[in-house]
């Protein structure tokens, strides 16, 4: 028997001849014995949150009955009609005046032809003008439907065209087209979309259609891109495009304000529901995390809502989504400060902070790489990059130089101190180290000396060291083995020592 | 004298209380566990399982050349999910798994398959004794638990529609078997798979043969429990043939037969063309030519080639089986 145990038993014996003559109260349930370490902090308060949002949503919306499909004949000759209208606008008004008072009636035939392969390709394009004409959300919907990838390609600039004609109230289409960013190869195509998107006051899409004013597939894509691009600068009624995109990735007040509908706001909680752990594949999870990251400022509420759902899922990626906002996100902050203290979810709640940046934000993050979990500190350490606030060189300098630390939390200390404060010798010279550490994540080390050298490209007393890095660069669009990554980071090892003699 | 007996009652009821405590104790509770920030602590104790894991692709998953440039160097996010992974008893088995921030140069360590969310450490036995104190936790050797990251591409989900599942073979029985066959020694850490050539050699039986004029080309799912080539749209895995060069000849360009591969989503218009387990795939050349030709299939781990209108698969790919088929 150990002498702990013994004196153990000693005390217990007499705390129990104590409790026998009555000299202390035992203790109750769900109370701490004495000497246990605190109580925990209290849980946070997390509820069904997307659930109770999308069913007051729902609540709010009229029900919408699906209507009794139109006569199919009747839809037909409208689509022959406006097909065979050539220019003649009397006759092309005809067909078209009469699809609106149809309404969503006509949607299924008008979609099914649009989307028949062996259809004539004059009533297929006939069919999408005419889906556009009824100008409804489920309209809305099918047109983006259209716009699916499976199609053909003419189909999807048609279909994309069309969408940019959509009533302004149709927002709910947004979601959709936003996928299609993610998807679309068609540069011609991708400009309508843009330009779509445009229309209901989203600018995700804005530096797609700058970049493809320059680099379009050909000079009539290129054309278009500047054309479209002029014209989306000027209703947003900035000055220029790079104004614009400022602007929106910063959720200036200067946008133009467009509440979105109940439907759209459904569609967002809906995507949200995604996020959950329940879908286990991530092409969906990371198909939500796309478009919800490319909303509007008002999608800054619901995600920062999300932060308190009991899903851990759902925290985890609403947080992301928030990440990837930036700057529009600051109203996200606080629900972001208070999400340090959940264990799952304060990793990326640091790093949305980084990226979302604000007054105190700095303050917040250095706190957080104090005593905490391991992850926290990692992150909040990364964060502080991302953040680009060299105040907070002094910090991270501590925790490189502290040896107690683990290895990549100094490591990480040591790649975001050389972004932040490029002269410090201390943290350069720990990431020429890391490139042959076993315990290091070499991959990053070379990547943020990599950084560091491209940003110091006018340096010319690192030209001996640029050539001796570019030497050992593997060729364009191959993949090294790992000896060969091994030996390529030994010998920028080495260009480096000899750099510092 | 009252007052002293009860006293000396007193006395004996606590000594007893004691002889009883003394006998009946409950193992000691464990220490708090110490927080694991990287499983190299792992390596204190466990040298040689260590070492084992530490040739695997496992921990390979973060530093590995051909990930960091298959996902832009971890640009796409999505990647991080499964080559850092938090601890999966954390998220929970049968859930896709969530990313951590730290260690990632780690990749898919001991702490991702063994921490459990109260600090402890899940193994095959319980251990009061062992300095992590573990907890048996049979989970870890289910096919649940593999998938929480193998069954993102439906790897788990081919096994079981395979006769492997109705025999009760499963991933750990080929991916991480016990080591020397006994149960005591534990199961190796190397985690062989899709990275270990010799074991992708045991996946697929290529056979060739002539058919009238025409070249007969079979390839069949005789060794993966689940489709062949699996788990990574990067994956793919290539039938070529050309004249047998003979006599000192130098050999003609390969030519392109079939691939098995399941496309990325933006690879529209390309179909999934995995083999599942058991099947065979038959594929013609209808004019070879007259003389002895040369059929091989290669395997490679990122799906393009530096010249995709002249691909070289003996530069950029391994070599599983080649037959010759002569006249």
């Amino acid at each position: 028997m150990s002498a702990r145990r013994g004196s153990r038993g000693v005390a217990l014996a007499a705390s129990l001849l104590l409790a026998a003559c009555g000299d202390a109260p035992a203790p109750t349930a769900g109370e701490s014995p004495a000497g246990s370490a605190a109580a925990p902090a209290a849980a946070p308060a997390y509820g069904p949150v997307v659930d109770r949002a999308i069913a007051a949503l729902s609540d709010a919306i009229d029900p919408r009955f699906e209507p009794e499909p139109a006569d199919r004949e009747l839809v037909n000759e409208l689509t022959q009609v406006l097909a065979n209208a050539g220019g003649d606008a009397r006759l092309r008004e005809l067909p078209l005046e009469e699809i609106r008072g149809i309404g969503d009636a006509a949607l299924r035939e008008l979609s099914r032809i649009a989307a028949d392969p062996g259809a004539e390709a004059n009533a297929r394009a006939a069919a999408i003008e005419l889906i556009a004409a009824v100008g409804t959300r489920p309209a809305g919907l099918a047109l983006v439907e259209l716009c699916d990838s499976r199609r053909e390609t003419w189909v999807r600039r048609h279909a994309a065209w069309r969408a940019s004609e959509l009533p302004v109230d149709v927002d709910v289409v947004v979601p959709g087209l936003l996928l299609r960013l993610r998807s679309e190869t068609d540069h011609e195509a991708a400009i309508y979309v843009a330009s779509a998107l445009a229309r209901h006051a989203n600018y995700a899409a804005l530096e797609m259609l700058q970049r493809l004013v320059t680099t379009g597939a050909d000079e009539a894509a290129r054309q278009r891109a500047a054309a479209e691009l002029a014209r989306v600068v000027e209703e947003a009624g900035a000055p220029d495009a790079a104004t614009l995109d400022a602007w929106w990735r910063a959720g200036a007040p200067e946008l133009p304000s467009r509440a979105p509908s109940d439907h759209l706001r459904l569609a967002a909680w809906q995507w949200i529901a995604t996020l959950s752990g329940d879908t286990f594949q991530l092409r969906p999870v990371d198909d939500a995390r796309f478009i919800l990251s490319r909303l509007g400022a008002w999608a800054v509420a619901p995600l920062a809502d999300a932060l308190a759902d009991q899903d851990p899922y759902v925290r985890l990626h609403a947080a992301q989504c928030l990440e990837r906002m930036g700057r529009r996100a600051r109203a996200a902050v606080p629900a972001l400060e208070a999400a340090l203290d959940d264990p799952r979810l304060a990793a990326q709640a640091a790093r949305a902070l980084g990226a979302i940046g604000g007054p105190g934000v700095r303050e917040v993050l250095e706190s957080a790489i104090g005593p905490g979990p391991h992850e926290r500190r990692v992150a909040a350490v990364r964060a502080l990059e991302l953040l680009g606030d060299a105040a907070a060189a002094p910090r991270l300098a501590e925790r490189l130089a502290d040896e107690a630390e683990p290895y990549d939390l100094r490591q990480t200390a040591a790649e975001s101190l050389l972004a932040l404060a490029p002269d410090d010798a201390a943290a350069r010279a720990f990431l020429v180290a890391s490139l042959t550490e076993p315990a290091a994540d070499v991959g990053g080390a070379e990547r943020a000396l990599a950084d560091w050298l491209a940003a110091r490209a006018d340096d010319a007393s690192l030209d001996a060291l640029r050539a001796a890095w570019r030497a050992a660069d593997v060729a364009a669009g191959a993949i090294p083995t790992s000896s060969e990554s091994t030996a390529r980071r030994a010998a920028r090892q080495r260009a480096f020592a000899e750099l510092d003699g | 004298m009252r007052a002293l007996r009860v006293a000396l009652g007193l006395l004996v009821v606590a000594l007893g209380a004691y002889l009883l405590l003394v006998v009946f104790e409950a193992p000691a509770p464990a220490e708090p566990a110490r927080e694991f920030t990287s499983s190299r602590q792992c390596m204190e104790c466990h040298a040689d399982v260590f070492a084992e894991w530490e040739s695997s692709a496992h921990a390979n998953a973060w530093v590995n050349p051909d990930v960091r440039a298959l996902s832009n160097d971890f640009a796409n996010t999505d990647c991080i999910d499964c080559h850092a992974p938090r601890p999966i008893f954390e998220s929970g088995i049968g859930k896709r798994v969530l990313p951590r921030a730290s260690r990632r140069a780690e990749g898919v360590d001991c702490i991702a398959c063994h921490l459990l969310p109260d600090g402890g450490v899940a193994g095959t036995v319980d251990s009061q004794r062992a300095a992590c104190r573990p907890v048996a936790r049979r989970e870890l050797a289910s096919p649940d638990y593999c998938g929480v990251c193998h069954n993102q591409h439906k790897t788990v989900d081919q096994w079981r529609e395979s006769r492997y599942a109705d025999q009760g073979v499963s991933c750990v029985d080929c991916h991480m078997p016990l080591r020397d066959g006994d149960p005591n020694n534990g199961r190796d850490h190397t985690c062989r798979g899709g990275h270990d050539v010799e074991l992708v050699k045991t996946a697929v039986d290529l056979r060739a043969r002539r058919e009238g004029g025409a070249l007969v080309v079979e390839v069949e799912n005789v060794g993966a429990g689940h489709s062949f080539p699996t788990d990574e749209r990067s994956r793919a895995s290539d039938v070529f043939w050309r004249p047998l060069a003979e006599g000192g000849a130098d050999p003609e360009p390969w030519r392109h037969l079939y691939r098995f591969r399941s496309p990325y989503r933006h690879e529209v218009g390309l179909e999934d063309t995995w083999l599942p387990a058991h099947e065979t795939w038959t594929g013609r050349v209808e004019d070879p030519g007259e003389g002895p030709l040369e059929v091989a299939i290669f395997y490679k781990l990122s799906p393009y080639w530096t010249t995709p209108e002249a691909p070289d698969p003996d530069a950029e790919a391994q070599r599983l089986h080649t037959v010759e088929v002569r006249p």
